[in-house]
């Protein structure tokens, strides 16, 4: 019982010693604490100037090199997806191979999911142009498939946004796909 | 015991902020998107519908932020959300509350906290009539707005403004019930919260919705908030309850099971094992079993019933992030229920699994203290004197390691940046997203491994390796920003060259030329018109014959004197009658396509005139380059200043890391010399006892006992 009593005394003895020490050094904990914040607040600061320098950066590239009298932007969307599992995706204007994507299994997915995906920033001379598109992937048995469509526009000063969605359709069974000339 | 549970208890609080946070981004996000993006896709839907009608371009370009962030890609997820501010002057609510989420999860907590502030205000400006098309309620977006603003204010340290902005909420839809009671005890710790909002009744039961992970982590608090409170009997049920259970992931709709690895069907990768995120989360619910057997102990212990503590941590997980507490507390309660030689072997393995815990050293001491008092003094004596050795032997690692640490030029120096294969598979998409993805500072220095368990000095280090990607990030664009300079030189001198061109060809008179050529044709064909005259539009053939009636007209003029020429004369009428009527008939065709190439002729010319015009513009206009030239200079402008920024606040937080080790060294000698202090006063304890008992033995050896208090 002595024994016990002893250990007890002891180990009460050796955690008041550390508690002391530990009341001892949080004693600054408060000072800590505001430069933590003060620390975290400029890190911040920092991390947002440079999404801001950024995003400025990509915008006098896109001013530069596409401006609004020539540019011309490609869309990419998928509605619901059954029954056309996206792979990939080539562009042609007026014939000539501008663009072409190969999805990952995410990229397809975000399209699924309601993203849109800009396939093609380019320029083009005013006047009417024809856009081909080209989509492979497989249909709901997984065989192979492809779509293709053809628009045709005109290009004018202003910038061109087109839209290519890919629908499934009820009726048919299959994967059309519509263009969409956005109207700005 | 108190101390152990102090410094558990603060781990607790700060384990349990740090497991929020992540979590709380991702609800944001989650929530942001199941409000919006199946609307979405059904606004495309319409619009298709009305192919002549403008555009939904807030959808679109909201879509494609979308695309961005479910692609992984946050950065340029937040970028796009801000180019459709600036450029499509988009700001919905939607792209408000995504934004916010979006800033949560990059670090940006003070803009978040402005971000969900404007929209809290500009929702309950318009709760009668959101703009937002969504399928969810203005009620629902400001609850939502309201709770992430308080995990803001809660995430930085300002608990009265949580609990103020937590008293704005009047009601609480059933699925937010839990994030609404897990951030009010947060807001209120350690006072028990309120929670004065009403809950929306649902058809879903009570206990389905006890049985989610949130609603483990709400009874942990409440059960550490009893003990706090020494209301043991309150904590004990709650924390058997929690020790065994498992909890099944919250009802998620489709968009929040792309987030819930819990629920995500394809929770194993190619090789069949699991994901990084689903093992994270499977051992984040392990560690809730495992911290409430822990606390349960604790309370045994408190209650000195110590042969139920033992049974709780008998089978306690050796790779628990407690086992190192709940080994000491076994131990502990060996000792108290006579189980001497378990304690000894489990104190003993506590110091070789944990050389450099307190804990550990606390132990040298305990196992010493027992052996002497259960075995002999001499086998206690020396288990003292290795004791003794070993607090030497720290006090004289510490002081090197703090030497060595304050010598070191760079302090990252002491990083292993260990490959973290859940980083490699968010391998950075972007650019901006490596501001998103840092990973974990990781050392092998064991006195910095341990040092590392203050929040602080961990926050500290990460800043500097987010400083690191911050500077990285800074060089990428700075190079871009050399390329833009680059082709802006380039773009200079091509359009001093085209310049040039156009002075040689000179475009201006041409144009004068060809509308002088114009006028004069449009001068014919009015003249033509007025007098009525269809020769003008006579066709070659038709003007050759004309020429041949003039011809021969002549030829009749001049032989008319000297003979009868009536009858040449009548044939030619004829034949000019006829050629008459043939042109009179066409006329008026003839004019209305004549009058048509004109206007198309001068439709051309004006868009000639006004495309040189434009030309001459762009080529006399010194701003079009300078403006871009302007643009670039102010983005190395402000590329140089941040790059000073960075690097002195990674002086400044090098400074601050520095100044925390100093201290921790001095604490950790401390304690140490502390407990060498004990250790001795022990041995002179024992050295005594041995002297009293050799006194008992032989009365006449009394020199011992001065011998001993010399020792003391």
């Amino acid at each position: 019982m002595t024994t016990v009593r002893k250990c007890c005394a002891f180990l009460t003895r050796l955690f008041a010693v550390t508690a002391v020490l530990a009341s001892f050094f949080a004693m600054p904990v408060h000072a800590e604490d505001a430069n933590k914040g003060a620390l975290a607040s400029e890190l911040e600061d920092i991390k947002s100037q440079v999404l801001k320098l950024n995003r400025d950066l990509f915008i006098l590239e896109e001013d530069l090199l596409f401006p609004a009298s020539t540019q011309i932007a490609v869309f990419v969307s998928v509605d619901v997806g059954r029954f056309l599992k996206l792979d990939s995706v080539e562009l042609k204007i007026d014939d000539n191979n501008v663009s072409g994507f190969l999805y990952t299994e995410r990229q397809r997915k975000a399209l699924e999911q309601g993203g849109i995906q800009r396939i093609y920033l380019g320029n083009l001379k005013m006047g009417p142009h024809l856009l081909t598109a080209i989509f492979t992937g497989n249909d709901a048995e997984g065989r192979t498939v492809q779509r293709a469509i053809s628009h045709n526009f005109d290009k004018t000063d202003e910038t061109v946004m087109i839209e290519l969605k890919v629908e499934d359709s009820e009726s048919s069974y299959r994967a059309d796909i519509k263009v969409e000339q956005w109207a700005l | 015991m108190a101390v152990i549970i102090q410094s558990v208890n603060t781990k607790r609080a700060y384990r349990i902020g740090q497991l929020l946070r992540p979590v709380s981004a991702a609800a944001l996000l989650t929530c942001a998107l199941t409000l919006f993006a199946q609307p979405s896709v059904h606004a495309a839907e319409q619009t298709e519908g009305s192919a002549t009608a403008k555009t939904d371009l807030e959808d679109k370009f909201y879509r494609q932020a979308l695309y961005f962030y479910f692609a992984g890609d946050y950065g340029s997820a937040l970028r796009q959300i801000s180019l459709n501010r600036q450029r499509q002057g988009i700001d919905s609510d939607r792209s408000q509350l995504f934004e916010a989420g979006l800033q949560v999860a990059i670090g940006l907590h003070d803009q978040a906290t402005q971000t969900l502030t404007r929209f809290e205000q500009n929702q309950t400006e318009t709760t009668n009539g959101s703009k937002a098309k969504s399928a969810t309620s203005p009620q629902e977006l400001l609850l939502i707005a309201l709770l992430q603003l308080t995990e803001q204010q809660i995430d930085q340290g300002d608990n009265i403004s949580a609990q103020l902005t937590l008293g704005k909420i009047t009601t609480v839809l059933p699925d937010y019930v839990e994030q609404y009671h897990i951030l009010s005890q947060l807001a209120y710790w350690p006072a028990p919260p309120p929670l004065t909002a009403q809950v929306q009744q649902t058809t879903v039961e009570d206990d389905a919705v006890q049985t989610n992970s949130s609603a483990a982590y709400i009874a942990l608090n409440q059960a550490l908030l009893y003990m706090e409170q020494q209301e043991y009997s309150a904590a004990q049920p709650i924390l058997i309850e929690l020790k065994n259970q498992q909890w099944q992931a919250p009802d998620v709709n489709f968009w929040q099971k792309l987030f819930n690895p819990f629920a995500q069907p394809d929770i194993f990768d190619a090789n069949d094992q699991l994901k990084p995120q689903v093992q994270d989360a499977l051992l984040q619910q392990q560690a809730i079993n495992d911290y409430a057997k822990l606390l349960l102990a604790q309370l045994y212990v408190a209650n000195q019933q110590y042969d139920l503590a033992y049974n709780e941590l008998v089978d306690f997980p050796q790779q628990s992030p407690y086992a190192e507490s709940a080994l000491f507390l076994f131990a502990y309660s060996a000792q108290q229920q006579q189980q001497y030689d378990m304690s000894l072997k489990l104190l003993t393995l506590l110091q070789q699994q944990y050389p450099y815990s307190n804990l550990a050293w606390q132990a040298a001491l305990l196992s010493a203290k027992q052996v002497s008092e259960q075995q002999s003094l001499a086998q206690g004596l020396t288990l003292y004197q290795q004791a003794e050795q070993l607090y030497l032997q720290k006090i004289a690692e510490i002081k090197q390691f703090g030497e060595t640490f304050n010598d070191s030029k760079n302090i990252m120096d002491f990083a292993t940046k260990a490959n973290d294969e859940q980083n490699a598979l968010l391998t950075p998409k972007s650019d901006v997203l490596a501001l998103i993805l840092t990973q974990r500072f990781n050392t092998d220095a064991p006195w910095l491994k341990k040092a590392l368990n203050d929040p602080l000095l961990a926050t500290d280090y990460q800043t500097l390796l987010s400083l690191e990607l911050l500077s990285d990030n800074i060089k990428a664009q700075q190079s871009n920003s050399q390329w833009l300079k680059g082709t802006l030189m380039l773009n200079s001198q091509r359009q001093a060259r085209v310049i040039e061109q156009q002075k040689q060809l000179a475009y201006r008179g041409m144009i004068q030329s060809l509308t002088a050529q114009k006028q004069r044709i449009a001068d014919i064909i009015a003249q033509a018109e007025i007098e009525q005259n269809p020769q003008v539009f006579a066709n070659p053939t038709q003007q050759q014959w004309l020429n041949r009636i003039d011809t021969s007209q002549a030829t009749l003029n001049k032989l008319a004197s000297q003979r009868n020429t009536d009858d040449e004369q009548q044939r030619l009428d004829k034949v000019k009658g006829v050629l008459q009527w043939q042109l009179q008939s066409t006329f008026p065709q003839q004019l209305w396509q004549h009058k048509q190439s004109l206007k198309q002729l001068t439709e051309q010319l004006e868009m000639l005139e006004l495309q040189a015009s434009r030309f001459s513009d762009l080529s006399t206009n010194p701003r079009l380059l300078s403006n871009f030239d302007v643009r670039q200079q102010q983005t190395q402008t402000d590329i140089n200043k941040m790059t000073l920024n960075i690097e002195a606040l990674n002086l400044k937080t090098s400074r601050e890391i520095r100044g925390k080790i100093s201290i921790f060294t001095q604490q950790q000698q401390y304690t140490l010399q502390q407990l060498l202090l004990t250790s001795r006063h022990q041995m002179a304890n024992v050295l005594e006892q041995m002297a009293q008992a050799d006194n008992i033995s032989s009365p006449a050896v009394s020199g011992v006992d001065s011998a001993s208090q010399g020792a003391r």
